[in-house]
């Protein structure tokens, strides 16, 4: 089920009233209902991968159940590896069996013996390789004994499950998420209508930007051969922008909902185009992911506290398995290789946590070095994006060359230059309210609280209208396919 | 929570008046809609069909024929017109002269009969009057799709179509080239054929029997250049087509050699060509004893 779909407009009031009228006395009640619902919200898309759920679900749990009772240091590490290798093997099947079957095939033919074999027809069930990753850890908390193992199968299906958060994120931790299923939930007036306005928010990021940036760029990348280079900027612009109103809108709205139901997800964006370096635009992009890799991969391999070597080697693990876990692709992997080649040399100069505080933090305007700062690192990483989003290698290295060419200065060749207008109007005033809000946890958290309630709704009511007016063409989440 | 759903109804209170009053506005020009249809179907011989068809003169095809053709009008809402006409039991309309054509099976009418695409947005805003929202056509399908050309649609005047002259004449290539790419270029993965249109024109064909319309199909000239740009598999489809049709009068002007100076793009005639066509069309009728008003 799609958040900005009239199925999950009837489906969310349904459930919130149930689960307030009906169940709010009763936290198992409520627990269960919050599984009940997160199945009927995932099964809408193929009922099918219920049983994956399911099974994943009743792995961890019985191994953290197990991991609970069992002293022996090998028979707990042997616990341990059997969760890893189950889900990621469900995950490397369904995700990556065809890309490796392909790059094998190349690499036979490419020393002169052909091997004959056919690509798998494999759905990739949406949002696995989210909740894998939470389900992981789970187990990995447990068995470092820094959580302890929950009894409850009810609560730990709902951990695995939570229907705001289950198939594009935030990948939430255990000792985070966990233990709010055990806490009485009781309604918080404040906290719904801020739920309500994150959603609102979260949805005209999507609606609004996103799927109209989408419609552009998707042209633009679809024809680079016949665009001339200052097209193709615009194209890894509007990219540039559908990615982040795609992704961080769908995280609005998870909180957003999830505040609804009286929990507290975190956050997953911290307005990442308004970073000064690169270091400081992984402390802010898609956080639950670079933190659980920090934590669960860059820390375990010695983090960045050995020598040049270790650091150098670190980094481009995490950065290579982070552009993997997108998806199947080279591209994704240069990607990641790319941004480690950026990364670095903040970390061997030490200044990776030089820029931690928000940026032009109670002034209204950044001063020129900020703003330069935030303009050569926003182009580094639309650079980036043009490799993420490329169809392979070839079409990436195609579409660079394209715009270091003598056709950058040309105008851009527009199939509907009426409705790049309108959107990159609509963007502009996108990165004004995100800048003026950039010092809460969503751009519209505190703006116009102070202003009075008419004014304040008819702001509502003009991203309700901007919703309804300029909503894109596209609908699908681009990280439901990661 | 009590309050909080208060607070959800009170935020909700002028989008359901605007809804409200929308729904009342819609109700209203839908009957004046209807009764100027009812008034339409007093006259015994209707032009309809798209752009080529609103080109010709009624009056000097038959006196007292009314042109409800209008520009890009897939072949559903010619049907959900004419249905609507037909609903007056008095009706008077004895003919029917539709326009049909190569480009009418082409690409551009799948575009026409699709909410995913601009144009069959700019279709339901043009005959969201004439059509029953929801009917088993296969256009409108979902909810989400409908709302923004709905509202825009119930603001607009509804399109009834009529005669349009045009004074441009000699048409240049690249005149030639924008309308052919228009009609037969696939934008996305839309089908080669617009099916739809077929299956409507059936449709057409069969209200015309239960309604005792006698049915004249009419093809208006082409450029030649145009023509010859033209993918034979569209002349086969097309001619297919017609084959099982019921009613099969069919007056084809589509090979006729044509001056340029009668036409005023690929596929419309010019003023001059209006006058000439319509001319023969009615001497034609004529001829074979159609005239409605001369019986």
């Amino acid at each position: 089920m799609l958040f900005n779909s009239i199925d999950f407009a009837v489906f969310l009031p349904t459930v919130f009233l149930f689960y307030w009228l009906l169940a709010n006395k009763n936290l198992r009640l409520q627990n269960a209902l919050i599984v009940l619902a997160s199945y009927v919200f995932y099964g809408w898309w193929d009922w099918r991968f219920l049983f994956l759920i399911l099974f994943s679900t009743l792995v961890d749990y019985t191994i953290g159940r197990k991991l609970k009772s069992q002293e022996n240091k090998t028979k707990r590490k042997i616990l341990l590896w059997t969760s890893i290798l189950v889900n990621l093997g469900f995950l490397g099947f369904f995700k990556y069996a065809n890309f490796f079957l392909d790059n094998f095939k190349s690499a036979f033919s490419f020393f002169g013996s052909e091997i004959a074999t056919n690509s798998l027809s494999i759905i990739l069930p949406v949002g696995i390789s989210f909740y894998t990753f939470q389900t992981l850890s789970y187990t990995i908390d447990v068995y470092k004994q820094k959580l302890e193992p929950t009894k409850d199968f009810i609560v730990f299906s709902a951990f695995v499950s939570f229907f705001p958060q289950l198939v594009a994120g935030p990948i939430e931790r255990a000792t985070n998420l966990l233990p709010q299923f055990y806490k009485k939930r009781t309604f918080d007036l404040s906290k719904a209508v801020d739920g309500m306005r994150q959603i609102l928010w979260g949805l005209f990021k999507k609606m609004v930007i996103a799927d109209s940036c989408a419609e552009l760029a998707n042209h633009i990348f679809n024809n680079s051969a016949d665009m001339n280079g200052s097209s193709l900027v615009l194209g890894a612009l509007f990219f540039t922008f559908q990615i982040y109103g795609d992704f961080s809108g769908y995280s609005d709205i998870a909180i957003g909902t999830s505040r609804l139901f009286g929990f507290n997800l975190m956050q997953n964006f911290k307005f990442p185009y308004f970073s000064r370096d690169i270091a400081a635009f992984w402390r802010r992009w898609h956080i639950s992911l670079s933190t659980w890799f920090r934590d669960y991969l860059f820390i375990p391999l010695g983090g960045s506290w050995g020598g040049t070597w270790m650091k150098v080697r670190n980094t481009f693990a995490i950065f290579i398995v982070s552009g993997f876990w997108h998806g199947a692709n080279w591209t994704f992997i240069v990607w990641g290789i790319l941004h480690a080649i950026y990364f670095l040399p903040l970390l061997l100069t030490n200044k990776n946590r030089k820029n931690l505080e928000i940026v032009a933090q109670g002034n209204f305007l950044p001063t020129v070095k900020e703003f330069l700062q935030m303009l050569f690192t926003f182009t580094l990483t639309v650079f980036a994006w043009i490799i993420f989003r490329a169809k392979d290698i070839t079409h990436a290295f195609n579409y660079i060359s394209g715009i270091f060419s003598a056709s950058l200065l040309e105008v851009p060749k527009l199939s509907n230059p009426k409705g790049a207008m309108i959107t990159m109007l609509l963007v502009f005033i996108f990165i004004f309210i995100e800048w003026l809000g950039r010092e809460s946890q969503y751009a519209l958290e505190h703006l116009g609280l102070k202003w009075k309630r008419p004014l304040r709704h008819a702001m509502y009511y003009t991203i309700i209208i901007a919703l309804f007016w300029f909503n894109g063409k596209e609908q699908h989440f681009i990280y439901f396919q990661f | 929570m009590k309050k909080f759903v208060l607070r959800i109804l009170k935020f909700s209170i002028p989008a359901l008046l605007f809804l409200l009053i929308t729904f009342t506005y819609y109700r209203h020009s839908k009957t004046k809609v209807e009764s100027k249809l009812t008034a339409f179907s007093e006259h015994p011989v209707l032009l309809m069909g798209d752009s080529q068809i609103q080109r010709l003169h009624g009056d000097s095809i038959s006196q007292g024929a009314k042109n409800l053709a209008s520009s890009g009008e897939h072949y559903y809402f010619t049907y959900q017109k004419l249905h609507t006409l037909t609903q007056n039991k008095n009706h008077r309309i004895d003919t029917l002269i539709l326009g049909v054509s190569i480009h009418n099976f082409a690409p551009v009418y799948n575009r026409l009969f699709s909410l995913d695409f601009p144009e069959g947005e700019k279709s339901l805003k043009k005959y969201l009057y004439f059509i029953r929202m929801f009917d088993d056509s296969g256009f409108i399908t979902t909810f989400d799709k409908v709302l923004k050309p709905a509202i825009s649609g119930i603001y607009t005047a509804p399109d009834f179509g009529g005669f349009y002259e045009s004074t441009n004449s000699n048409p240049n290539e690249e005149i030639i080239n924008k309308a052919f790419n228009m009609h037969f270029s696939i934008k996305q993965e839309e089908a080669k054929f617009s099916h739809s249109q077929r299956d409507y024109l059936y449709k057409i064909d069969r209200l015309c029997t239960e309604n005792n319309i006698d049915l004249i199909l009419v093809s208006t000239p082409y450029h030649f250049d145009y023509k010859e740009k033209i993918d034979r598999k569209y002349f086969d489809f097309f001619l297919e087509s017609l084959k099982k049709l019921k009613h099969r009068r069919h007056l084809n002007f589509i090979e006729e050699d044509i001056a340029d100076r009668f036409m005023s793009d690929a596929n419309h005639l010019n003023k001059l060509g209006a006058k000439k066509y319509s001319g023969i069309i009615g001497k034609k009728l004529k001829a074979e004893k159609r005239d409605v008003l001369q019986q």
